[in-house]
């Protein structure tokens, strides 16, 4: 699943007739964009740095089980879904889990994807209905506006 | 074990801390894991509900009492004067403040609507997590959960680069 490339962003043109997609292809192809590792090798160390902590954890507040935290988690915008994969080194490993499968809400809000004259090059605008609010992503060159237009 | 009180069928629930609670039957049966047991006749002697504490089991117990269908423990008399959109927005009134606890108690819930496979408490409970994450920053989710931030503060540049949009 993580074996995105560009080549798929070429297909963002096909993708406007499956506009439900877009969002996720956006997601998971964030990472490979920004030029960072894969997800799967990160989620590994994780497993062990999991187990490292697990045990002084033991005694202290409950902790949401593994199973329940995945429900709670495929219900979130993926805004929201990242920050939560952020709050904690056990989340952290659920968002990785539920990335990897592919579990996260399929029926997201729509977001605008575009980028503007006024923004850098690079920078690639998501609006998101949910929040009515937009985020702002810098991507590694080529610059994102080229390259959509270099679609048509 | 099972009595019968006022011409209704009763069901002893046991906590491991030792406390037991008889409830109706079919406010037992809002629990889908003890439906099915006593459907299976398993449910004869006390039915211990293991990893649920009494003040927890205490609970759940006056969640399923609240709702369990009107012909039930909450008297057929209600049900025949109010209409059912005013007792379904009660009960929503009755809900939000039920789910007023502290966020032990609220994770505690949750372990306990999943394990007797109690719907609605479960959808209230994750529900409430939900709102808590969503539109808020990272630090207000880890305060309002108090959930420890265990990271290292590397790793946590390096989680915060990876996915940075997300923390304008």
């Amino acid at each position: 699943m993580e074996t995105c490339s560009f080549a798929r962003i070429i297909r963002l043109q096909d993708l406007a007739m499956y506009r439900h997609k877009l969002c996720s292809l956006v997601f998971r192809l964030l990472p490979q964009l920004q030029g960072f590792p894969p997800l799967k090798k990160f989620c590994r160390d994780e497993l062990v740095h999991l187990a490292l902590t697990e045990t002084k954890m033991v005694g202290t507040l409950p902790e949401l089980p593994r199973d329940i935290l995945m429900v709670i988690f495929a219900a979130l915008e993926i805004p929201d879904l990242m920050r939560a994969g952020s709050v904690c080194s056990s989340w952290h490993s659920t968002y990785a889990e539920l990335r990897t499968l592919g579990k996260y809400k399929q029926g997201q809000t729509p977001c605008l994807v575009y980028t503007s004259e006024s923004d850098p090059d690079d920078v690639l605008s998501l609006y998101s209905l949910a929040e009515k609010r937009s985020y702002k992503l810098t991507l590694p060159q080529p610059p994102m506006r080229s390259r959509l237009l270099s679609l048509q | 074990m099972a009595t019968r009180e006022a011409g209704k069928k009763m069901i002893m629930l046991k906590s491991p801390d030792g406390m037991e609670f008889e409830v109706e039957e079919a406010v037992a049966m809002e629990s889908q894991t003890i439906r099915k047991m006593i459907e299976d006749d398993c449910a004869d002697t006390a039915i211990l509900i293991p990893n649920i504490n009494s003040k927890i089991l205490s609970r759940v117990i006056e969640y399923c009492n609240k709702h369990v269908p009107t012909t039930g423990a909450t008297g057929a008399a209600a049900s025949d004067t109010v209409a059912p959109a005013a007792l379904a927005e009660d009960l929503k009134i009755w809900d939000a403040e039920f789910i007023k606890v502290n966020r032990a108690t609220r994770f505690n819930l949750i372990q306990a609507a999943s394990y007797l496979n109690i719907k609605g408490l479960l959808d209230l409970t994750s529900q409430t997590t939900i709102d808590t994450i969503s539109d808020n920053s990272l630090e207000e989710i880890r305060s309002f959960l108090s959930t420890k931030n265990d990271y290292l503060p590397e790793e946590e540049q390096t989680i915060r680069r990876e996915n940075q949009w997300a923390f304008q």
